[in-house]
């Protein structure tokens, strides 16, 4: 032992890196791979765009257009990054080559290193050599970008707040760290098996088995669960957890090019987010590579799965995934049973190359089958364990953050307004129980797989900031009844500055801030009008709806749901409506000062109504007119809500004839009819024009009146012109 | 120096190719490993060159544990009875990839090495015939001078002329730069020839471990003849592995050295009584067919 000692320590100056040699020897062996694949990423973008600033450069000016070549080169491109991508498997194979061939291990693991030294090297080595090229032609392709801006003056303009070379380094390195987690996940497959076969397969499937397994859970805990937001929670997840996910991710949030929020492309640190997500995902994979490696033994090699959990994992993640087709048809179950046993067989027969220990197979698909579909059922019948009735306690909530605007309208607010303060929270507590309680009550019977959210007047997004730390985010469609429970948010402390920053937090409007009468559709400022200005338009729809916003602060609840006083104009913006009442004093004299001035409802326009069809529509016991995206049951509670009319076949409508412009009851009716209104209570409604108003209760005799004379005229002369179903086309 | 204590290596949970080794191979040795297909041989060598790690014991080089211990393994080389590893590179390559990984490495060694075997630098090895691939790496192994040196199937594929400047090779490392070589072959002649010291493996166990001369001397074979018939069990003091009698004259092989075997005799009068020296080649298949590992029931069937 003293001589082995002395002789060891008589060679210091003699000990050699044995990085360096292995690192080269990693680099010649996988030589050809990286000539292929530089000569293919050289060929994909940079070529792209070599011909699309020719292309761009050779047209005319303001017809710039890409010629099909370009086109070729861009779909080449595509195929040849994907190519690039895939090449990662032949690397990690090349690199890690003693994990699955028999005759390399002998050679690598007798080789002077240790196992850690081995396997960063390997992992590092070609780690380098299957990114190099890719950043090289990402390299070149900014530098291309440079260029054809500098030449190329329509280049220059700024693309959504960014410049296309940000734009294509961005892109570039959210596809790198995708590379990097590819690359990795094939590691730790090398890892897991031991034979070519299996590491090949593997490889392949670990790619789809992720993202599918993210999506199956969510679907088979979450489908059919109210409120729940299946997307929100998939799709987070989707994005930074998988390569082929986060390729699916990143189309899924690009639905909206044109919007930069949330869109990889335009929004810096969201791309930065991906990044740092994936990279950090990617060193958790990276870590269980590593762990999983090193406790794998140099005899393990050449069997199919040195760690034959990741086999049963993977096999309950495509049995679970096989169940989701229960959730669309429970009679499916036994075909259904029938393909999960026949697919997990013949797995167990390829894994155990034959049929040895065939009943153990047996044994095992049986238990991983009826446990799937177990955990499907109660997943489908206790809604994901419960979890969509849970409505948090006020004294727990720290904050609630809710998209809600104090109009009626279609699309959902951008943006979220936060409140902490405990009225606000208690009323959108309230709203949201409101919420749960009527689905408790609905006849469940017709809720489908494809959810059933409640066609209402716009998507809410609900999201708690617990106490504890924790989060709760639910999603709506309110109907105006939680609307009407929402408007006591208009109470909330600073209401006023919280609601301008709701309306402008997206930056300019795609379509300008625009005022117009409720019925006779004469606009007092239209777009257009915005050209003859001389600020920019946003300038004068900040200073108008911070007018607006103190008169909205100044009324009540009551005055807000049931007004007694008709609205005078409306004010179009970002697609909802706010109504002006004359007792706006604030915006109206903004308005006024702006040279715009307001005329009374009532002073309808006379011509208009005798060439507009007036059709009332009938009182009727159930106000609510469409509940649901399937079927159309029988709700137990009642909605009025605005201008977005929605057929329903439990009503009638009149039309009115020309001559009953001229009746007092009419004319009475519209000085009071409504195009906004909250009632519990049935009511008479009728559209003037295209415009629907509520008659409120307190005027359904006059209404009734109205409609019984209607209902004789129409006996007496027909339709005048009219169909009954006229309006039923909107 | 290499020990073995108490080593136990199990492959898949219920092969147990090692159980409870303890081998010490001293430094210089040309140490043969023996045993039957399956005995642990290769096992001992992959424990020793650090590519396996045993489930109990300890393998000990130099009073360093060798498993994950890039100092020791730099000390080590391993060529296992396979030369299709090397297939993708040419001779320049390999020789080039294995000096990174051995400080003592020489290139005027190797030059002369291969000038003796006269192998191409520069073609690939995939076109070399089997024997030459060999050549190749044994050349490369010692040209890496290391100080421990592990030959499975040294000399598997190499044809005569070959096998005696291979062997040359051997020796040469050995006498010059106190190499310890172990090598396991089933070609026994070869181990005859280079070691000095042998180990008999039979299920994961050492049987006997002692040096060459020793092993040879205290097992003989005797043909011998009497007046009249004994049986085997006649002779109790004799520590007898096989009993054979052809007409009147007695074959029979025994463990001993020649005046116990001599004594062994003494009472029965023999006619005439020959100690003949075994090979190597013979005790190994009397040891192995005390432990029930012969050909007789190939040959009686």
């Amino acid at each position: 032992m003293a001589q082995a000692i002395s002789k060891t320590a008589e060679k210091p100056e003699k000990r050699l890196s044995f990085i360096k040699p292995y690192l080269k020897n990693s680099f010649l062996s996988n030589l050809k791979i990286l000539v292929v694949i530089t000569i293919l990423d050289l060929l994909s973008f940079p070529l792209t765009l070599i011909s699309m600033t020719y292309d761009i450069k050779t047209s005319v000016k303001g017809q710039e257009d890409i010629s099909v070549i370009t086109m070729f080169f861009f779909v080449m491109a595509i195929v040849f990054t994907a190519l690039t991508v895939l090449a990662g498997i032949i690397i990690v194979m090349n690199n890690f080559s003693y994990l699955y061939k028999k005759q390399n291990t002998d050679m690598y693991l007798a080789l002077p290193l240790k196992t850690s030294q081995r396997f960063l090297c390997d992992y590092f080595s070609g780690l380098v050599m299957y990114l190099a090229p890719f950043l090289l032609s990402g390299g070149i392709t900014a530098i291309v970008s440079v260029v054809t801006r500098a030449l190329l003056p329509s280049m220059r303009e700024e693309f959504y707040g960014l410049n296309f070379t940000e734009m294509i380094i961005r892109a570039y390195l959210m596809v790198a760290a995708a590379m990097v987690m590819f690359y990795t996940l094939s590691v730790l497959v090398s890892a897991i098996c031991g034979s070519i076969f299996e590491t090949i397969m593997y490889n392949i499937m670990i790619n789809g088995i992720i993202p599918m397994l993210i999506v199956v859970l969510t679907v088979v805990i979450y489908s059919g669960t109210f409120g729940i937001n299946m997307m929100n929670i998939m799709l987070p997840i989707l994005l930074r957890t998988s390569p082929l996910g986060a390729a699916i991710g990143f189309c899924l949030k690009m639905d909206d090019f044109n919007t930069a929020e949330g869109n990889l492309f335009f929004d810096g640190s969201e791309a930065a987010g991906l990044v740092l997500w994936l990279l950090a995902v990617t060193a958790v994979y990276g870590a269980a590579a590593y762990l999983l490696y090193r406790k794998r033994k140099a005899e393990d090699v050449s069997k199919p799965f040195v760690y034959k959990a990741f086999y049963y994992v993977f096999m309950a993640a495509l049995m679970l995934g096989m169940t989701v087709f229960m959730l669309i048809d429970e009679d499916l179950i036994l075909p259904l049973v029938v393909a999960m046993v026949v697919v997990y067989l013949i797995f167990e027969v390829v894994n155990n190359r034959g049929f040895k220990k065939f009943w153990v197979s047996l044994i095992r698909c049986a238990v991983t089958v009826a446990a799937c579909i177990t955990f499907t059922f109660v997943c489908k019948y206790t809604e994901g364990f419960g979890v969509s009735k849970r409505v948090p306690d006020a004294n727990d909530v720290k904050s609630v953050s809710i998209n809600y605007i104090p109009s009626l309208a279609d699309e959902t607010p951008d943006e979220q307004i936060t409140f902490t303060d405990e009225e606000s929270v208690k009323a959108v507590i309230e709203a949201h129980r409101s919420l749960i309680d009527k689905y408790n009550d609905l006849d469940r019977s017709f809720l489908s797989f494809d959810g059933h959210y409640y066609y209402g007047t716009y998507d809410v997004e609900i999201s708690y900031a617990l106490k504890g730390g924790e989060t709760m985010e639910r999603v709506y469609s309110l109907t105006s009844d939680e609307i009407f429970i929402l408007n006591k948010l208009v109470e909330a402390p600073d209401f006023e500055k919280k609601f301008l920053d709701n309306i402008f937090s997206s930056g300019e409007c795609d379509y300008p801030l625009e005022i117009s009468d409720i019925i006779n559709s004469e606009y007092y400022l239209e777009s257009m009008e915005y050209n003859y200005l001389t600020r920019g338009h946003q300038d004068y729809e900040m200073e108008i709806m911070a007018e607006y916003a103190k008169d909205l602060a100044a009324r009540t609840v009551d005055q807000i749901n049931t007004p007694t006083e008709q609205p005078i104009a409306m004010i179009n913006i970002h697609y909802y409506r706010y109504y002006i009442y004359p007792s706006d004093k604030n915006v109206i004299a903004k308005l006024d000062e702006m040279g715009i001035k307001l005329y009374p409802q009532n002073e309808i326009d006379q011509e208009f109504l005798e060439d507009s069809a007036v059709t009332l529509i009938s009182y009727r016991k159930e106000n609510a007119i469409h509940d649901y995206m399937y079927g159309s049951p029988k709700s137990k509670y009642v909605s009025v809500y605005g201008w977005n009319y929605y057929e329903d076949d439990d009503y009638e409508t009149v039309t009115l004839p020309d001559e009953f412009v001229s009746d007092e009851g009419f004319r009475e009716l519209m000085k009071v009819a409504q195009p906004y209104y909250i009632t519990q209570e049935p009511v008479y409604k009728m559209f003037v024009g295209s415009e629907l108003l509520f008659i409120p209760p307190q005027y359904t005799s006059t209404a009734k009146e109205l409609w019984d004379k209607a209902v004789l005229a129409k006996k007496l002369l027909g339709n005048y012109g009219y169909e009954d179903d006229y309006y039923e086309e909107y | 120096m290499i020990e073995l204590k108490q080593v136990t290596k199990t492959f898949g949970g219920d092969f147990t190719a090692l159980d409870n080794v303890d081998l010490v191979i001293p430094k210089g040795t040309a140490f043969g490993l023996l045993g039957s297909n399956g005995a642990g041989k290769s096992t001992i060598l992959r424990l020793l060159a650090g590519i396996y790690r045993q489930e109990g014991g300890e393998v000990i080089i130099d009073g360093e544990k060798v498993y994950d211990n890039p100092t020791i393994k730099s000390r080590v080389f391993f060529i296992n009875d396979e030369t299709i590893q090397y297939g993708n590179f040419t001779l320049k390559k390999l020789k080039n990839f294995y000096k990174g990984f051995y400080p003592n490495f020489s290139e005027e060694l190797f030059e002369k090495l291969r000038s003796t075997v006269k192998l191409p630098l520069d073609k690939k090895i995939n076109d070399f015939s089997k024997g030459m691939k060999r050549q190749a790496i044994v050349i490369i192994a010692i040209a890496c001078q290391p100080d421990y040196l592990m030959l499975d199937e040294a000399f598997d594929g190499l044809d005569p002329t070959m096998r005696i400047i291979v062997k040359r090779m051997l020796v040469d490392a050995i006498i010059d730069r106190e190499l310890t070589a172990v090598i396991s072959s089933h070609n026994l002649k070869e181990i005859n020839e280079v070691c000095d010291t042998v180990a008999l493996l039979h299920q994961g166990k050492v049987l006997f471990s002692r040096d060459l001369d020793s092993v040879k001397g205290n097992i003989h074979k005797v043909q011998t003849a009497f007046n009249k018939d004994y049986t085997q069990e006649d002779f109790p003091e004799l520590d007898i592995l096989h009993f054979e009698k052809n007409q009147s004259v007695y074959h029979i092989i025994a463990r001993g050295d020649e005046d116990t075997i001599r004594a062994g005799f003494a009472g029965k009068s023999p006619l005439f009584l020959d100690l003949i020296p075994l090979t190597l080649e013979e005790i190994f298949i009397y040891e192995m067919e005390v432990l029930g590992y012969g050909s007789g029931d190939l040959e009686n069937g």
